[in-house]
């Protein structure tokens, strides 16, 4: 069976991305970059062309200062044709306009930094859209795929953690693309062109500028290496702090009845102080880092002034060309210290690329076959046909189960926690497939029908009730956003939910959530079941939907989903018997499988687990009507 | 997948700014924590408090930063030096004369009169390029000491601030955690010192250098010549007026990028929360949609701040420009006019000023970074404040007792509470628990059943009347003193990240694994915890997401039943236990409430039968009162409850 090679092909494609590469992960993350090539481009374009309009100010500069001094000094003899190199070339603009040589060295001067300006602005609005649109692109892409990953991909990683790796991950990625795209442009630009002028004005010059460019980039590596592990582990501890922080937090109840306030500061103030001497020792690296980068600039600076000077007494240079290179050795340094900046990125695109690919490479659990037909119209006829599932493989959860359900009848799903209830629901609801065996729903097999009809016809209350940051109303018609306020008014009253929405603040317009107002359990779940009800399914199933409400308001959903469910089937799971009670068909599941079927009063009849829970519960009644518990609660 | 491929939908310019427009979205506007707050003295008395420890320690950094950009600030004069040595008819500098001194002091005299240029030249560039090279070493040598005390100290209020934040939160009361969203204590004790780091550790030493490099850079100009200086130095304040112009502007266009960015990740967090209600009604193609126009107004939020950066960026630089035009011009005039006189304005003087000029429009530039900086610390800052500000609700009274022992008798006497003042929960309520006595509490959702565990619990202190445990009021008792002999399982079982043992262990960490084990199988679950994958030492995962919901209810009661308290608390404990398990903790239950004070909430009447007095309540007041018979014979509300839930 196809189904079965899924997990081996997922763990394959997963496998290849571990053994990757970080060459060939940033190969992978190339593939960003394609949607926005000509942005790229565009942005790389406008670098050089800053880059250019830069340097050709500061050799204006130079030239400028040349020729002052040479106009300042006519007895010095200049044996350098650069110096009035581009003197020549002002002056033959300008000549026309009757200015003087450095006066038209000046204004070509305003002209090159007004375009410069300009330049700059079109760059930064480049700069913007690459990066915008490349994260446009890639989350909405994460995003797609999440929502089609369905639930195995949830269920192995945390919320927090998938939340994590499509917003803080993916950011890292794009910031490394954006920045070693742009960035490098620009780094490179600067070097090449500094080096080119410092050479223009004297090949030798050019060279000395050159040495310390591999003592800056060797200490740069050996600073990386040695800072990746304690960078690392400094990543760590934060991270151990924040979970501390927040769990004290979130399980503020729990810290104060049990009045363990003392031990939860402890446990942080190990932390901290763990995270403090760790700081610290990143600090000691930085602190040794900034002046030594700098003192290499500095002897390096020193260096080339020294030899220019001394060229410059011979007349070789002049007081412009030792100008220069003050302004190109900084500008260079500046620079490169991005390389830096640009290591440590990659290092963490790195690691986040890993996680990222994970999610754009995940396998969905469950596979829409293209162009596969709607499920046939009907009342919610099932069948479940030797149905063997396990989230692994090798350990099934349900084993060989097979039943079959006539439309419109009510089903109740009983057994111990643990026994596969709600996974055989939500098989049923093809939020998995099943590795052996089918399911069919009005003469259909779901897994050769499209998904989405599949889940439009099935509609599922949760155990764990998620309501959106939203309007009640919204919330309610969730499968439907253009449903009129009659029906939601109508589903809410279906569920007992009108009541207490009618009482609440601003009504169906109240927001829900951590923003807004705050339900109660049995509130939640019935806004929830309100949602199950528009949505309008054939099949509902509420799995344990009703604890957290009250018996006298259960009573009164069951009543008005008997009324809504004539032409519907309907599921529940549950542990209270009186909803079991009127139940068309009970399924008791031990063990992941049926171990009995029948109605209520038929399983009441025969020996085993429901008979035990019926008894549980119904003796409780019994003893109590001649006044003797059945748990005894006191000696 | 029909939108994998689908083409960028990004037409920013088309979009407005503001408003997202986006149908189905969160029809509501999120609200955001203010990032920037003006400046005011007393949030900055605050912080300076906080610094106030170190202040030896940061003054003496400030001082060692001001030397450090004082020996920096030397550099142009070396240039103009330099450069200099290249003038026609130079003569020795001071460093060459001190070399000779010095030569001659150590009795080898050089006589100069003879030498031609280039030998001045040579011995003025050497120690004009020596005497830098020192001054830079010093200079960065002073700087790494500086980096590394600054930060030190500025960690230490750092992580001494994390730690108040904690125990302040350890300290308030639970109508402080009702009332504040978990993001936002979060944040307090996270993000917003995180904000502020950057302004606590180099808050001070920017400022002090940042006003003296200015002032020195003014200074030199002034001194070289005060002719160009005054040309120029007017454009100082126009820099820095239309510096603050952008910040405003700019600061305007970067919250509504905040905001819009807000929107987008919190669109996407919620939906990946909520990801099996998602896939359930298929709402992923509206969903997708929704999110990309958010993620399009995100971006055209974007190209907005883009736009302002860019064109106040370029006019920044322009202005800076516009001073070194006026310094080149100005020395060429000058320059070309005085060459010949003695006292002449030299090509390095010109250099030298052009480069001050630029030390000088630095600083401009950076208080604005500054500025920025000072306001969103100062936005954190506030709220840490506040925070730490906030009085517990629930305080201890001058000498409050500590009790030994208890028996276990609660009386609640003619007791009124609501969270909110105004609007009670509870009201008047009376009744007294003997020590030993199961106590249960039934009625509709909402009735204020959970209240009057809180308040037991002394997580509210009521607003009219007393709570007494054996006749003390719980008022007049030491603040955890209570805990010690209070147990509660409440709806909301929480778990904490580690293993099941130690999640048993939370309330007696002394505990042995043999008493643990024996805990547990008193309650009657030691085997169904063993079955787990790594038995006892299987981790719970994060808020206990690895276990079911009826195993994190047993590992809450047997939490419970460690610590061995005289009042127990069970609140809703059983709802998500099957019926064989709980048939297994309610026989434990017989064992775990002998000579304990018990008070049940449970929606399932038959757990509560055998209790020795049932409260009904309804709208916070009791409605009934007696055992589950005398109730039954009442025929009043408890006996309609009672029919309901047996009757289907």
């Amino acid at each position: 069976m196809n189904s079965e090679s899924k997990p081996a092909d997922l763990q394959g494609r997963l496998a290849r991305l571990e053994r990757m590469s970080n060459r060939q992960l940033v190969g992978e993350m190339l593939q960003f970059v394609r949607p926005v090539r000509y942005t790229a481009a565009m942005a790389c374009l406008l670098v050089g062309l800053a880059v250019f309009l830069e340097i050709f100010g500061v050799d204006l500069t130079r030239v400028i200062i040349n020729t002052l001094s040479h106009l300042a000094y006519p007895e010095k003899k200049a044996s350098s044709p650069g110096a009035v190199r581009l003197h020549a070339a002002g002056g033959t603009i300008f000549n026309s306009t009757g200015l003087g040589a450095v006066e038209s060295l000046l204004v070509l001067l305003a002209i090159t930094t007004i375009l410069l300006a300009v330049t700059n602005l079109l760059r930064s609005l480049a700069n913007t859209k690459l990066s915008m649109d490349m994260v446009y692109f890639m989350r909405s892409q994460a995003y797609d795929r999440l929502q089609h990953l369905g639930f195995g991909f949830h269920d192995r990683h945390s919320t927090g953690q998938i939340i994590n790796r499509a917003l803080s991950d993916l950011h890292n990625i794009r910031f490394f693309m954006n920045l070693s795209l742009v960035s490098s442009a620009e780094i490179i630009g600067y070097v090449i062109g500094y080096n080119l002028l410092v050479a223009a004005i004297n090949p030798w010059m050019g060279l000395a500028a050159l040495a310390p460019i591999p003592f800056w980039l060797l200490y740069i590596r050996y600073f990386g290496r040695k800072m990746q592990p304690i960078q690392k582990s400094l990543m760590d501890t934060g991270d151990q702090m924040v979970s501390i922080y927040s769990e004290a937090v979130a399980g503020v109840h729990v810290v104060k009845a049990f009045a363990t306030e003392n031990m939860e500061i402890k446990k942080y103030q190990i932390k901290t102080d763990q995270l403090f001497d760790q700081t610290m020792q990143t600090v000691g690296m930085w602190a040794a880092f900034v002046p030594t980068i700098r003192g290499i600039a500095t002897a390096a600076n020193l260096l080339l002034f020294f030899i220019g000077g001394i060229m410059a007494v011979h007349g070789i240079l002049f007081a412009g060309d030792i100008f220069v290179f003050g302004i190109a050795m900084g500008a260079v340094l500046s620079r490169l210290q991005q390389i830096n900046q640009i290591s440590n990125q990659y290092q963490t695109a790195i690691v986040s690329s890993r996680r990222f690919f994970e999610i754009v490479y995940a396998e969905p659990t469950v596979e829409d076959i293209p162009g596969a037909p709607e499920l046939p119209p009907g009342k919610g006829e099932v069948e479940f046909r030797h149905v063997t599932f396990g989230y692994k493989p090798e350990n099934p959860v349900l084993r060989d189960i097979s039943f079959r359900v006539p439309a419109g009848s009510m089903v109740a799903v009983v057994g111990p926690t643990g026994a596969g209830k709600t996974t055989l629901m939500q098989l049923l609801a093809r939020f998995y497939d099943p590795q052996h065996g089918s399911i069919w729903i009005d003469g259909a097999d779901i897994r050769r029908t499209s998904l989405a009809s599949v889940r439009h016809s099935v509609g599922v209350v949760f155990q764990e009730t998620f309501l959106f940051s939203d309007t009640v109303a919204a919330n309610i018609r969730y499968a439907h956003p253009d449903a009129p306020m009659e029906l939601v008014r109508h589903a809410a009253q279906l569920a007992q939910a009108d009541e207490f929405i009618a009482q609440l603040p601003e009504g169906y317009n109240t927001i829900l959530g951590e923003r807004g107002t705050t339900l109660s359990g049995g509130q939640k779940q019935r806004i929830a079941i309100a949602r199950a009800i528009l949505a309008d399914p054939r099949i509902l199933i509420l799995d344990d939907a009703l604890a957290a409400i009250d018996p006298g308001t259960e009573s009164l959903i069951r009543s008005s989903l008997r009324e809504l469910l004539r032409n519907r089937t309907l599921f529940v799971i549950a542990h209270r018997l009186s909803t079991v009670k009127s139940a068309d068909q009970v399924l008791v599941l031990e063990n992941g499988f049926v171990t009995q079927r029948g109605t209520h009063q038929e399983l009441l009849a025969e020996s085993g687990h429901y008979r035990d829970i019926a008894r549980i519960q119904l003796l409780g009644f019994d003893s109590s009507l001649v006044e003797k518990p059945a748990v005894e609660v006191r000696s | 997948m029909k939108h994998r491929d689908a083409p960028l939908k990004t037409r920013p310019w088309l979009r407005r700014r503001h408003d997202p427009g986006v149908k189905g979205a969160a029809s509501f506007k999120p609200d955001f924590e203010a990032d920037y707050r003006a400046l005011d003295g007393k949030i900055l008395r605050g912080v300076w408090e906080w610094m106030a420890p170190y202040r030896n320690g940061y003054l003496l950094m400030a001082l060692a930063g001001l030397l450090m950009s004082g020996l920096e600030l030397i550099t142009p004069r070396f240039l103009q030096q330099l450069v200099d040595t290249d003038i026609p008819g130079v003569q020795l500098n001071i460093f060459s004369s001190w070399v000779l001194d010095f030569a001659s002091w150590i009795g080898r005299p050089v006589n100069t009169s003879r030498w031609p240029r280039p030998d001045v030249a040579y011995l003025n560039i050497a120690t004009t390029i020596f005497v830098w090279a020192l001054t830079m070493g010093a200079a960065l040598l002073i700087q790494r000491q500086v980096i590394w005390y600054t930060t030190y100290y500025g960690q230490r209020v750092l992580f001494n601030l994390r730690a108040a934040v904690f125990r302040q939160l350890q300290r308030l009361s639970m109508n402080y955690y009702d009332r504040t969203r978990f993001g936002r204590i979060l944040t307090r004790g996270t993000g917003d010192i995180d904000s502020m780091s950057n302004f606590i550790v180099w808050g001070i030493n920017t400022l002090v250098n940042n006003l003296a490099m200015m002032l020195l850079a003014a200074a030199m100009m002034l001194w070289l010549d005060w002719r160009i200086a005054l040309a120029v130095l007017w454009l100082g304040p126009v820099l820095y007026i239309t510096n603050i112009l952008y910040r405003r502007r700019i600061g305007h266009a970067w919250r509504l990028t905040r905001e819009g960015w807000t929107r987008v990740s919190t669109n996407l967090a919620e939906n990946i929360s909520g990801m099996r209600v998602v896939n359930a009604f298929n709402r992923q193609y509206e969903n997708l949609d929704v999110f990309n126009d958010l993620q399009a107004v995100n971006t055209a939020n974007n190209m907005h701040a883009a736009l302002i950066n860019g064109i106040y960026q370029p006019l920044l630089g322009l202005i800076s420009f516009l001073g070194r035009l006026i310094i080149i011009a100005l020395g060429a005039w000058m320059l070309l006019r005085g060459s010949g006189a003695a006292e002449a304005f030299h090509i390095g003087k010109l250099i030298a000023v052009y480069v001050y000029w630029d030390w000088f429009m630095g600083p401009v530039i950076n208080f604005g970074n500054f500025y920025n900086d000072t306001m969103m610390a100062l936005a954190c800052a506030e709220r840490v404040q506040t925070l730490l500000a906030e009085k517990p609700q629930v305080t201890d009274v001058q000498t409050p007792v500590v009790i030994e022992s208890l028996r276990g008798e609660v009386i609640f006497d003619h007791v009124t509470f609501g969270y909110d003042p105004a609007h009670p929960v509870i009201h008047d309520v009376s009744f007294r628990a003997a020590p030993g006595e199961v106590i249960s509490l039934v009625g509709h959702t909402g009735c204020g059943k959970s209240t009057i565990i809180s308040l037991i619990c002394r997580f509210y202190l009521p607003q009219q009347g007393h709570i007494t445990f054996d006749g003390i009021d719980i008022r007049e008792i030491e603040g955890t003193n209570p805990h010690r002999f209070l147990g509660i399982v409440s709806q909301n079982n929480y778990l904490f990240t580690g293993t099941v043992m130690e999640n048993i262990r939370y309330a007696r960490p002394e505990a042995s694994d043999q008493q643990v084990r024996t805990a547990l199988s008193d309650l009657g679950c030691l085997e169904q915890l063993e079955s787990l994958p790594d038995g006892l030492q299987a981790q719970v995962g994060e808020r206990g997401g690895a276990l079911s919901l009826g195993q994190r209810q047993l590992i809450c009661f047997a939490r419970a039943f460690l610590a061995d308290p005289r009042i127990l608390l069970l609140d809703e404990a059983t709802s998500a236990i099957d019926t064989y398990t709980e048939l297994v903790i309610q026989q434990a239950l017989a064992r775990l409430v002998k000579n304990r004070t018990t008070f049940i909430v449970a929606h399932r009447l038959s757990t509560i039968t055998g209790s020795d007095c049932i409260l009904v309540m309804d709208h916070g007041q009791i409605r009934e009162r007696g055992s589950h018979g005398q109730l039954l014979a009442l025929g009043g509300m408890y006996a309609e409850l009672y029919r309901q839930f047996i009757s289907p």
